[in-house]
């Protein structure tokens, strides 16, 4: 399969090869030519060129009505939203209009230990999960789910995970589906690439698609032990 | 036998002019490749790069008019190859020409087709962009930069430079192949070995590929195609003394 897969390209470019050569040396020379053959051709070649006139006008409609995102402009706006996001988190400045909060459950407590389990530990899905101690908590856990609050229509958010006990009320279970999107990305060509400083397909790419936009915010009563499965990574607030 | 010496100029001109109006298959073979090139840019884009951090995965297919310019390269290496041909040569024959004029009839109608291959290019891409969007919708479709008035100018240039180069190249190989059979020979050999020696079309195409000053880029390809195209005309001469 491999083999058939590395010999694809030379049979494409033999086809080219092939359709140029047989187009042009079937061609006879201008004199010999029927008149109603060339103006056959010629009305050909004309329409293939206002299709692609129309096409051009097209594209220009669709990029300026469906918005561009890939620009630095927008780039630098979303790196920028993106520090305001973990700023806010860390500084539990909740209210901040980069966060945005998704889903919240409340637990019940028993004991002074608590678990938190990854139940996507096999499919290498992780979670970043930032726990805070609190005083007043009275044996309750408090897990809130905070996504980043801007780009809904293009950048593109992971599925809510689910969070449950597990039974025991010491075990908390985090569980989410992958999701999996499929793009299209409208590229310039490589000789307009060749001067932009982007050579190669996406050089540009990293932060635009950054997917690491959300966070789970545990609040749990001071003196707590937690511990934690793989795949589950832990931010110390305080 | 005609009593009117015509200048140069008019000699080129009027053999140009020949060539753009009469040669039609040209065109033709222009719009059959590009056709294919679209045709496998709406079906598969031009690249495909997944990424993933765990809950979340981004398929992404590149689109782009990258594959028409490719092929739209090897048709003018083509074209320029088959323009000298004894065919092609024997049809010149109805006007008042020398060696001199031909050559520099065939230069100007190559450069005129590399601009109309760019050209033609950069619509392409559009095509083959709109009809993507229009199948998949605004949800999966991401325009990753937008294209502004230089860019198009400067894809234009580049395109019909590169067009330019493929053609000239082309240009003197088809010169080497009508010197017989050993120089067809060499000529494959030298085609073959440049494919498959180490590493040797990675350094060729690198030096125009990776370069992005835009002026060194102009001055590197068109000395490149000055020299392939002189060459050609000094080995017509050579044929011409052995015949």
């Amino acid at each position: 399969m491999t083999a058939l897969l590395t010999i694809i390209p030379i049979i494409v470019l033999a086809i080219v090869f092939t359709v140029v050569i047989i187009t042009v040396a079937k061609s006879k020379p201008p004199a010999q030519k029927p008149k109603k053959m060339v103006q056959r051709r010629k009305s050909i070649l004309k329409g293939y060129f206002i299709i692609l006139l129309v096409s051009g006008v097209v594209y220009g409609m669709l990029q300026s009505n469906w918005g561009v995102i890939g620009d630095e402009e927008v780039n630098n706006e979303l790196e920028q939203i993106d520090q305001e996001f973990y700023e806010a988190i860390n500084n539990q400045n909740f209210n901040h209009e980069s966060v945005k909060e998704v889903q919240n459950w409340q637990f019940k407590l028993e004991g002074d230990e608590l678990m938190l389990t990854n139940l996507n530990q096999g499919e290498g899905l992780s979670f970043m999960v930032y726990v805070e101690k609190i005083d007043d908590l009275e044996g309750e856990v408090v897990a809130t789910y905070y996504m980043k609050g801007i780009g809904e229509e293009k950048i593109y958010h992971p599925n809510k995970p689910v969070i449950t006990w597990d039974g025991t009320e010491s075990e908390l279970m985090m569980k989410q589906h992958r999701k999996e999107v499929k793009l299209h990305v409208m590229s310039k060509e490589f000789p307009i690439r060749q001067f932009t400083g982007e050579r190669w397909f996406g050089e540009r790419q990293s932060h635009t698609f950054n997917v690491h936009n959300q966070i789970v915010y545990i609040q749990v009563p001071r003196g707590t032990v937690v511990e934690t499965s793989d795949f589950l990574y832990i931010y110390e607030v305080n | 036998m005609s009593f009117n010496q015509p200048s140069v100029s008019s000699a080129v001109k009027n053999q140009y002019l020949y060539k753009l109006k009469g040669y039609s298959s040209v065109f033709v073979a222009l719009m059959t490749v590009q056709i294919i090139a679209m045709f496998f840019g709406v079906l598969g884009g031009v690249g495909q790069y997944g990424t993933s951090n765990g809950s979340m995965y981004l398929d992404l297919y590149y689109v782009s008019g990258d594959l028409i310019f490719a092929f739209t390269c090897i048709w003018a290496f083509v074209i320029a190859f088959t323009m000298d041909s004894k065919t092609n040569r024997q049809a010149m024959q109805v006007f008042v020409t020398n060696q001199l004029t031909r050559h520099l009839a065939n230069g100007i109608y190559l450069v005129t087709l590399s601009i109309i291959g760019a050209i033609t290019v950069l619509l392409g891409g559009f095509f083959i962009k709109s009809i993507v969007m229009i199948l998949n919708g605004p949800e999966s479709t991401f325009i990753f930069v937008g294209y502004t008035i230089g860019d198009f100018f400067i894809g234009l240039a580049t395109t019909s430079l590169y067009l330019l180069l493929c053609s000239a190249v082309g240009y003197f190989a088809g010169k080497i192949a009508s010197m017989g059979l050993v120089a067809k020979l060499v000529l494959i050999i030298g085609f073959l070995s440049v494919l498959f020696y180490n590493g040797l079309i990675e350094r060729i195409s690198e030096f125009f590929i990776m370069e992005d000053v835009f002026s060194i880029f102009i001055l590197k390809v068109l000395v490149t195609s000055l020299v392939a195209y002189v060459m050609a005309i000094w080995l017509s001469k050579q044929l011409e003394v052995i015949k």
